[in-house]
């Protein structure tokens, strides 16, 4: 039918705005233009970031005092070398995930250095390591909370109550999510820095729904009445 | 000796375990101690006596169709591999666990990763593969520490390593972590990602894995339930093996049945032994206090919705029979000729409590989340579903709307680089399919939903 294309909204510019997973702009092409309700838009400056320099960026965060900045020790680099000796000699790139999930365990994100060092070591060009950061919800380029919730929204979960999870686990540690959009930027951090929560998709426990992970922790049964004794059993962590 | 499991863990007496046996069970521990008392490793013993193709022809005997949700029979994508083929052959397991509805490799990695290694050592012996990964999903951190400590255990004992029992056989595995991204579970998506990529899934043909798959080298991907089912195919015999479940269905599989039942849970049984009516109400203790069922996804939430008042044609010509939903078994083929799949096994139930815009408009949400972003149809479509379903959800759509998100459905189905595209587009058919008349009655004439772009774009045009 020909009105197809009217009906669902497609704004102009939503393979920039919602495909992020798939490709971030390239170039300024998909800058909007000039709209009459919005003149101003026409002076605008120019950005200051440029569009690759944007999206290695690393926003401040609340979470930040909890982790050291990023550093190269001898501990990483032998942790580095290992994994990276699981896969043959001319396939270093494969060790892309391993090497970035080391330093995301080790400094909390990715930053624009530990892009650099992690190409480095793989003989890559370091937009061969932007590209997977960029894709995987499970990379992240700011600092998170010292703990950071994912609760599981995929149906099982939902039908047990993981939204009124999320709802009360922000109540508590008064974090606000209505900023979080799941694709460009899906967690949420409280002021103090302490927690930060997101939503995730199953976590493959649906029998035991609504479940959460707590940094690398798993807890299932996690009703919204639990919450609160979920967050006092890590007062001493 | 007899068996006996922690509280509450009790299998149903319709369970038939063989994958599961050491889940949840009193004094089990992961460790490879605990493996060896009770004939660890005995059968990789006699698997590499024999001749690798031997091996194959015996998992083709026993009829083991994959677990990870195509069905697609083991022996015989095992013998895809190029016969002139010079390349090193890798075997994958696909541990990505990730079709919402689905937990039962969780249970496995966690609790009994000895038997894993075992049915990879005994698979890799077979398709002649050295080096093999175990790509596990993200969100299994403990259970990455506890394979990759297996595995350590295992080298020690020469369960793997170089010269494997004095066989002369060599294998490495490698543990492998994704970042949570769902399409990391399609097979052609999980090798882009282990090249250290986007999981870009790759077009087939002609990049099937058996003929070019990792490093553009012969590679097999298979799920952690079935390379598990390979040590009992071997320990018991093929010809054994498929007296278990029904004919074309054969052996064991794990079912985990969650949402809205009184006891939610996983089952090992008999493929095909089982149908909803003992599934749902014997073994999962019926619906909650008050309420009736509803509706059933029966194999992950890409398989297409049944109702539960619903009754199917069964079988071709004179042979089809009118089957109650009730009286389904949940094997590959009934399910498929009741127009859904058997998929991964995750069977999600919803009760007359739930709004099914609702049930769908969280569905739309993960498939919109989930798309790699590699086709049009499905990159924008997954998403403009996730609206359209919003609109009806939230009650401020049109009856016009619901034929509108059919369409769009329709348009991914069968049009996409991967089989994700059917994996959002199904569920969303059969979801209206069946509940057309609920979705239309959440709609009004009257409302008058305008987007953003929408108002927009109005103002540039002078007639509206
Ligand atoms: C979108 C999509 C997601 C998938 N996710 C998984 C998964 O999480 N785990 C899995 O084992 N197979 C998954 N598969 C199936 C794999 O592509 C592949 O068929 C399977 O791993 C083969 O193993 P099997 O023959 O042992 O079943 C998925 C397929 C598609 C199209
Ligand atoms: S169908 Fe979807 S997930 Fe599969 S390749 Fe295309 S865009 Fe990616
Ligand atoms: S839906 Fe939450 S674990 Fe599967």
């Amino acid at each position: 039918m020909s009105s197809n294309t009217e009906v669902p909204e497609v704004p102009a510019d939503r393979s920039a705005e919602d495909a992020t997973q798939s490709a971030p702009p390239t170039d300024g092409t998909n800058t909007p233009l000039p709209r009459p309700s919005d003149s101003a838009a026409v002076e605008d400056p120019p950005p200051a970031l440029s569009v690759l320099e944007e999206n290695i960026h690393s926003a401040e965060t609340p979470g930040e005092k909890f982790f050291p900045s990023f550093a190269v020790t001898e501990g990483l680099e032998e942790k580095a070398n290992e994994r990276i000796a699981q896969y043959p000699d001319d396939q270093k790139r494969s060790a892309v995930l391993p090497l970035l999930h080391e330093v995301q365990h080790r400094f909390g994100y990715i930053s624009p250095e530990s892009i650099d060092w992690v190409a480095g070591k793989l003989d890559i060009e370091p937009i061969k390591v932007v590209e997977v950061v960029t894709f995987y919800p499970g990379f992240r380029q700011k600092a998170p909370g010292k703990l950071h919730i994912r609760v599981c929204r995929t149906l099982s979960c939902a039908m047990g109550g993981s939204y009124e999870l999320m709802d009360k686990l922000c109540e508590i540690a008064q974090i606000d999510r209505s900023a979080s959009d799941p694709h460009k930027d899906p967690i949420a951090i409280s002021p103090c820095g302490n927690y930060s929560v997101e939503f995730a998709e199953c976590l493959a426990s649906c029998g035991t729904a609504p479940v959460c992970l707590v940094n690398d922790d798993f807890h299932e049964g996690v009703t919204c009445d639990k919450a609160e004794e979920l967050l006092n059993s890590y007062q001493n962590a | 000796m007899s068996i006996t499991y922690k509280p509450g863990k009790k299998p149903h007496p319709n369970e038939h375990r063989l994958i599961f046996k050491n889940v949840d069970r009193r004094g089990w521990n992961p460790s490879i101690k605990r493996y060896l008392k009770e004939d660890g490793y005995k059968t990789l013993k006699k698997a590499l006596e024999m001749d690798p193709k031997d091996v194959i022809n015996e998992v083709k005997t026993s009829g083991l169709r994959g677990r990870g949700g195509a069905g697609f029979p083991t022996g015989i994508k095992w013998g895809f591999i190029p016969p002139n083929n010079t390349k090193p052959v890798y075997l994958i397991c696909n541990c990505d666990e990730s079709e919402p509805g689905t937990f039962k490799d969780r249970y496995i990695v966690h609790q009994d990763p000895h038997q894993l290694i075992e049915g990879m050592v005994i698979s890799a012996h077979a398709v002649g593969a050295h080096t093999a990964y175990i790509y596990i999903r993200e969100e299994f951190p403990e259970a990455a520490i506890t394979l990759e400590k297996a595995i350590q255990e295992a080298k020690d004992n020469n369960f793997l390593g170089e010269n494997i029992l004095g066989s002369g056989f060599d294998l490495e595995i490698y543990i492998h972590r994704g970042a949570a991204a769902y399409i990391c579970g399609e097979e052609t998506g999980l090798i882009e990602s282990l090249e250290g990529k986007r999981p870009y899934p790759r077009i087939k043909p002609p990049y099937f894995p058996a003929a070019i798959g990792l490093y553009m080298a012969p590679t097999i991907v298979n799920n952690v339930e079935s390379l598990c089912h390979v040590v009992h195919i071997m320990r018991m015999g093929g010809e054994e093996y498929v007296k278990l479940g029904t004919p074309r269905n054969s052996g064991t599989r794990i079912l985990c049945v969650s949402g809205d039942v009184k006891e939610p849970g996983y089952f090992e049984v008999e493929v095909g032994k089982v149908t909803f009516r003992e599934l749902l109400y014997d073994m999962c203790g019926g619906p909650k206090d008050g309420r009736e069922f509803k509706a059933v996804i029966p194999g992950g939430s890409s398989s297409k919705i049944l109702r539960c008042n619903e009754s199917f044609k069964i079988g071709r010509g004179d042979d089809a029979k009118d089957m109650d939903f009730w009286d389904i078994p949940l094997d590959f083929d009934t399910l498929a000729a009741a127009g859904s799949m058997a998929g991964s096994g995750g069977v999600i139930v919803m009760d007359d409590s739930r709004r099914m815009s609702w049930v769908l408009n969280n569905i739309t949400h993960f498939y919109a989340h989930e798309s790699c972003g590699q086709c049009t149809p499905c990159r924008e479509g997954s998403t403009w579903m996730k609206k359209v379903s919003d609109r009806i959800e939230d009650g401020t759509a049109t009856p016009t709307d619901v034929d509108t998100l059919e369409q769009i459905a329709y348009q991914i189905d069968g049009k996409t680089v991967c089989a994700f595209g059917e994996a959002s587009a199904w569920p969303v058919e059969a979801m209206i399919d069946k509940f057309r008349d609920e979705l239309v009655g959440e709609t009004s004439e009257d409302n008058n939903f305008k987007s953003k772009e929408r108002i927009e774009q109005e103002k540039f045009l002078s007639s509206v």
